[in-house]
């Protein structure tokens, strides 16, 4: 099926040419046109059923208030309330263009990534001169096109169905950008997932096939459109509910960003949406354009870990710093939903950028013969410093990126207390938010250290390990916090499980709120204390990974 | 680095785990050579060469291609265009005809038209799929398919090309169209490192070889000092004479080594260490003994033999 345009669009991109000249087939194409036709005559023929007819009463005519029947015009026939009708139409081909572009989108790109890094045709698209956007792009828009198809085969309806329903021309213009936005946003995601399938970081070597492909679907469509519905419904669309939805009065809304009125003022909802979608979508860009140029390396590099924390905390943040808020209760949940994000952030980067086993390997190694190469030439310093190589270095080891990461989270969690202190009377209730807040810190530093030297072991499922374990030790504190309750000892035992909690837990068990200065100089020295084992023992296992085989070989005589 | 040098290593490094699969390797290879890389399974051959296409990064050590040194990163895109990697496994889009194939690739590498109907032609020409252009790759025989990942490989005229294991799983003909397709990119400029297995393919196609071992370059020369270091001369003498005959007249030559009986029974194969005019001397007694020869033809250990008689060590 040979197009000029099709040869066109090769000199622009190789890529997408090479998934459109793979799926443009005419028996294809034609399949799609004739089942879009289908779907649509099916449609309106099951809504045309729903019209009033021979004295039927129906949700779409007009009713006698009194008798309950439908009114009649003057020449004797029913009156047919066309603009819901329509509306009703164009709302369910709302959801139907949203779920049929990104359902089988989202599993044909995870699919497609994920066959083609398992077959091994990636190699040769990365040994070429393209750049991994061109390649990437190309993909996006050729792997789904004949669902792109089936969209625009559908956009007619959908206009008419718009114009029936006399819906404002600002709403389906607001439409189509969300929608192409969240859109966008989704399949990358999906992409980005194909490549992890592929990650034996991750899958310890395993082929996960399809899986991840489906998985994607189920997110997609039980998790993503649903909320990405009611977030813009709660913001962008919150203007149009009398439209959207029937009887429905527009609720001025509390929702702000940073005093930003952004569920009230429709350009600041849209504004906001957009512009967090972008950011995300170029975020999971990056990590995409890192798994196709340099497969093996970790998806976040320490630099971009640093900006990912510092957008994702100012951007809960925003949620949290309310000016008329001085409640305790709401100040508690703000405090309690901060900690989980932190807590869910810091599980994220210790899968997202702490180096493996061979990574560090070549890093130990690297950094082993650096060091020779230095004492050989005296006073000259090559090379990175360590410090500058921990926080920076790609290969290097993340507990440093991760105590970073923390302090930053920590600066930002001083910032919502003291604005928090400000409304409110410096209080207990604060002090031990800030106390309890520092002791999840420190334990996530320990959770980052338990992760890193877990991400040593020679098992290739050691990410799998990593994540039970920190998993493990998270939900441990709850749950032997409630066997303690259960057997009366809860202010007694508590008192020290609290220290060793990822979460704050005063605010899940109110005896831990009674710590004595004692236990509290304790809990620090016991931090400090297996955190200087934790990395002792990361240090002596990187020295025994970087030396040389030879080395090894005597020492291990030695010790025979 | 020096400039005339095709591909320049230095100190090149790949460890996993404890097992150093390319131990300190310094490979130089000299523009528009033949290069055979020779060693048993687990040498290192093809972690090597994985290494130079970028495919694998080195955990120590440095690649020069051309004089410029060769990273992973996107900074390097200008010396990739100039490499052309052929694995031993040669995955293909079975959705595609050959021609789509072909002309995917020449865009990829950014090639433009007119010139890249041309390329596309020329290169189906050279590896003789013309008469398969327009068939599906997933109709095609092995041979074809590894002919056409050939064609995929050089269809932007790279400078280097890294072949690993490209005849392994051909039948006769196909590894000899192989070959000659080989000799033919060759003669165009091009620098090619080939691992092969088939030892007498290399023999026939490099200027140079290469053996490793456990990971190291043991051996790096010219083909023709290679022969004259380890292969030793050999005269195949068959007769009409019984072989204990023959056996007794060669005994007492000075210049005649061991020997071994042909398979055949009629006539040994001997090493000779003697010149031109020696070997004539030797041919001469035999008749002047009443030996009635067939045959007399001096030769040389193979490649084969030489790689067996150097013994290297499997890795295991």
């Amino acid at each position: 099926m040979f197009i000029p345009w099709l040869a066109r669009i090769g000199n622009w991109n190789a890529q997408l040419f090479r998934e459109l000249k793979g799926r443009l087939k005419f028996r294809s194409v034609l399949g799609v046109v004739v089942l879009v036709g289908l779907g649509q005559a099916v449609v309106m023929g099951l809504f045309a059923s729903a019209l009033p007819d021979n004295g039927t009463v129906t949700l779409y005519c007009d009713i006698d208030p009194d008798t309950y029947e439908c009114l009649l015009n003057d020449q004797g026939t029913m009156i047919v309330l066309w603009q819901t009708w329509w509306q009703d139409i164009l709302h369910f081909l709302n959801w139907v263009v949203m779920l049929l572009l990104t359902m089988p989108g989202v599993y044909l790109l995870a699919q497609d990534i994920e066959r083609e890094e398992d077959k091994g045709t990636l190699n040769f698209i990365r040994l070429s001169p393209q750049s991994a956007r061109s390649v990437l792009l190309g993909k996006l828009l050729g792997v789904p096109i004949l669902f792109y198809i089936a969209i625009a085969l559908l956009l007619p309806l959908h206009l008419v169905a718009a114009h029936g329903a006399e819906a404002p021309g600002d709403f389906l213009l607001s439409f189509y950008l969300l929608f192409g936005a969240g859109s966008v946003f989704i399949l990358s995601v999906a992409m980005l997932f194909g490549f992890l399938s592929k990650m034996q970081t991750l899958t310890g070597g395993a082929r996960m096939g399809s899986g991840v492909a489906l998985l994607m679907v189920i997110a997609n469509t039980a998790l993503f459109v649903p909320s990405y519905f009611i977030w813009n419904l709660a913001t962008s669309w919150n203007y149009y509910l009398p439209f959207l939805i029937e009887d429905q009065v527009p609720q001025p809304s509390q929702l702000r960003w940073f005093f930003l009125n952004i569920g009230g003022i429709p350009i600041l909802g849209h504004g906001f949406t957009l512009i967090n979608l972008g950011i995300l979508t170029g975020l999971i860009w990056q990590a995409m354009e890192r798994c196709y140029s340099s497969p093996g390396k970790t998806l976040l590099s320490k630099s971009h870990s640093y900006g990912v924390v510092i957008y994702l905390e100012v951007l809960a943040l925003g949620f949290c710093i309310d000016p008329w808020n001085t409640s305790e209760t709401l100040q508690t949940s703000q405090f309690m939903a901060l900690s989980v994000l932190n807590f869910g952030l810091m599980l994220g980067a210790i899968a997202l950028f702490c180096n493996h086993r061979q990574t560090l390997l070549d890093w130990a190694r690297f950094r082993h013969l650096q060091f020779h190469k230095n004492q050989g030439q005296a006073g000259q310093r090559q090379g990175r410093s360590l410090l500058s190589d921990l926080l920076w270095g790609e290969k290097s080891p993340a507990s440093m990126a991760i105590a970073l990461n923390l302090l930053l989270i920590a600066g930002f969690m001083a910032v919502w207390m003291l604005f928090n202190s400000r409304l409110t009377e410096p209080n207990l209730h604060l002090a031990g938010m800030a106390l309890s807040q520092v002791f999840c810190l420190l334990t996530l530093a320990l959770y980052g250290a338990i992760a890193q030297l877990l991400l040593l072991i020679k098992n290739p499922r050691r990410i799998l390990v990593a994540l039970c374990m920190i998993s493990v030790l998270t939900l441990l504190p709850i749950m032997v916090g409630n066997a303690l309750r259960d057997y009366g000892l809860a202010t007694s035992g508590l008192r020290w499980l609290v220290l060793f909690s990822p979460v704050p837990l005063p605010f899940v068990f109110e005896e831990a709120w009674f710590v004595s200065m004692g236990t509290v100089l304790g809990g620090l020295v016991a931090h400090v204390s297996l955190l200087s084992i934790l990395h002792l023992q990361l240090a002596r296992q990187l020295k025994r990974l970087g030396a040389s085989s030879s080395q090894m070989l005597l020492q291990s005589v030695r010790q025979g | 680095m020096p400039q005339e040098l095709a591909i320049a290593t230095r100190g090149l490094t790949k460890q996993f785990e404890r097992h150093v699969a390319v131990n300190d390797v310094d490979l130089e290879i000299q523009a528009g050579e033949v290069y055979g890389l020779m060693g048993p399974n687990g040498a290192g051959k093809t972690t090597l060469i994985r290494l130079l296409a970028t495919a694998e990064e080195p955990t120590v050590g440095e690649i020069f291609i051309n004089g410029d040194r060769l990273l992973r990163d996107r900074s390097s895109a200008h010396l990739k265009q100039h490499i052309g990697y052929l694995p031993d496994d040669f995955p293909l889009y079975d959705d595609l005809s050959v021609w789509d194939y072909l002309d995917y690739f020449a865009r990829l590498y950014k090639l433009r038209e007119p010139y890249r109907t041309q390329r596309i032609y020329a290169v189906l020409e050279l590896v003789q799929l013309t008469n398969k252009r327009n068939s599906a790759i997933a109709t095609l025989s092995r041979g074809m398919k590894q002919r056409l990942s050939l064609a995929r490989t050089i269809i932007h005229e790279p400078l280097l090309l890294l072949l690993d294991e490209p005849v392994s799983g051909l039948d006769p003909i196909a590894r000899m169209q192989f070959r000659e397709i080989i000799k033919v990119l060759q003669e165009a400029g091009m620098t090619i490192l080939i691992s092969s297995h088939v030892l007498s393919d290399l023999a026939e196609l490099c200027t140079s070889v290469g053996i490793m071992e456990l990971g190291f370059l043991v051996e790096s020369t010219s083909l023709a000092n290679l022969y004259q270091r380890l292969s030793r001369q050999q005269i195949i003498i068959r007769s009409l004479a019984p072989v204990d005959h023959l056996q007794a007249a060669l005994g007492n030559h000075p210049n005649v080594g061991d020997w071994d009986q042909l398979a055949d029974q009629t006539g040994l194969c001997i090493t000779f260490d003697g010149d031109l005019a020696a070997s004539a001397d030797l041919l001469r007694s035999l008749i002047a003994d009443g030996i009635p020869i067939t045959e007399f033809q001096r030769t040389q250990e193979d490649l084969e033999t030489i790689f067996l008689k150097l013994g290297h060590q499997q890795a295991s």
